[in-house]
């Protein structure tokens, strides 16, 4: 293993992004509300949590992505994290169905 | 009439910020000012308080990846267990009825007052001895003074264990599972406390997701109430992070526990039936 530390500027640009993205589509959901166009804002809202939902995810495939080549067994370890939030989301389109 | 979107914002606000403040996360406070405040039925109100603390993690957690005091190998091998903790919590608590969760919730009240009051200090981090199975060393830069420091971290497999539950009271309760993962890394695996409450910030968002997806597909996340809480929380929690330097800690502990007391006797009376 070498002692050079991988880089985690993908991983926080992702987390940012994710985050404020989807905090804006929240935020013009409520504005679409109380505007009174309650349909429309519940659509972006809803549109807003499935972005905050996949942030974690997306920050976990650029945490794999920084960490494959330095610390590949760390890099594995993301990969078992992201196995377990997609049994997550089967357990929940399961539980849908 | 002041809409309820309006009053969720300003409830996730206060709680965002006393959460920082305190060092206890938001969630604690804004699932019961929600429920028996705003009378939020109690798992919409998780299911929004989790999706707040996805918000706060994942901003909190870039800023401290770029000041590189997160230790990215213990969070993901802990991350595992808490994520599928997760899953179990999410899944669990869409069968079980509002007043059990209320009295587990108040139980959970009451015992993080306990530890705030009463709680021992962390363990002083060490890198003595030789290294045995699962065991390692690590280092990191101290913000206010410059300095690396050592630490070795140990006892991973009880740490791990330790970590589903932490994930399971997080997906059943609707709170960060810091509570939990803090003084486990702090306490039982020698982690120092800088270390410790980054590494669970960046833990945070991952493990709340893993149950909110469950949440989110029973139909419980009201969109118009999440961009609510997850506005007022994102914003409270930078007001809090900035105003905790300036504020007494101890004067700031007693407040919580007055504050998680009062809940705690809420959700205990609803749990009996007696409240509204």
């Amino acid at each position: 293993m070498t002692s050079q530390r991988p880089p985690v500027s993908l991983t926080a640009r992702v987390l940012t992004f994710g985050s404020l993205a989807a905090a804006a589509m929240l935020s013009l959901s409520l504005v679409v509300g109380f505007a009174g166009a309650r349909e429309i804002g519940s659509f972006v809202g809803n549109i807003g949590v499935v972005v905050l939902l996949a942030t974690p995810v997306a920050g976990l495939i650029a945490t794999w992505s920084e960490l494959r080549a330095l610390r590949p067994t760390h890099a594995w370890l993301a990969v078992a994290v992201l196995a377990v939030l997609t049994l997550a989301t089967i357990v929940a389109l399961a539980a849908r169905a | 009439m002041i809409p309820l979107e309006l009053l969720a914002l300003l409830a996730a606000l206060g709680a965002g910020m006393f959460g920082a403040v305190a060092g206890v996360g938001g969630g604690i406070i804004l699932v019961p000012l929600l429920s028996v405040g705003l009378g939020v039925p109690l798992h919409n109100a998780i299911a929004v308080s989790l999706l707040g603390v996805i918000a706060v993690s994942t901003t909190a957690a870039a800023n401290y990846l770029e000041a590189g005091l997160v230790s990215r190998r213990i969070g993901l091998t802990l991350l595992v267990s808490t994520a599928l903790g997760g899953i179990i919590g999410g899944f669990v608590a869409g069968f079980v009825n509002a007043r059990l969760l209320a009295a587990l919730f108040g139980i959970v009240l009451i015992a993080v007052a306990l530890r705030m009051l009463f709680g021992r200090e962390p363990v002083e981090p060490a890198t003595v001895d030789d290294l045995g199975p699962l065991e390692f060393d690590a280092t990191y830069v101290e913000p206010r003074t410059g300095e690396e420091v050592a630490y070795r971290v140990r006892n991973f497999g009880i740490g791990s264990v330790v970590s589903v539950f932490a994930g399971m009271l997080s997906g059943l309760l609707g709170i960060g599972g810091g509570v939990i993962n803090v003084p486990t890394m702090s306490s039982l695996m020698g982690v120092p406390i800088r270390v410790a409450t980054t590494t669970s910030t960046y833990m945070l968002g991952a493990t709340a997701a893993a149950s909110a997806v469950l949440y989110f597909s029973r139909g419980e996340v009201e969109a118009a109430l999440a961009g609510a809480v997850v506005v007022g929380s994102v914003v409270g929690a930078r007001v809090g992070a900035w105003l905790h330097h300036l504020l007494p800690q101890r004067a700031l502990t007693l407040i919580f526990v007055g504050v998680a007391a009062f809940f705690a006797f809420q959700m205990l009376l609803r749990a009996l039936g007696t409240a509204a």
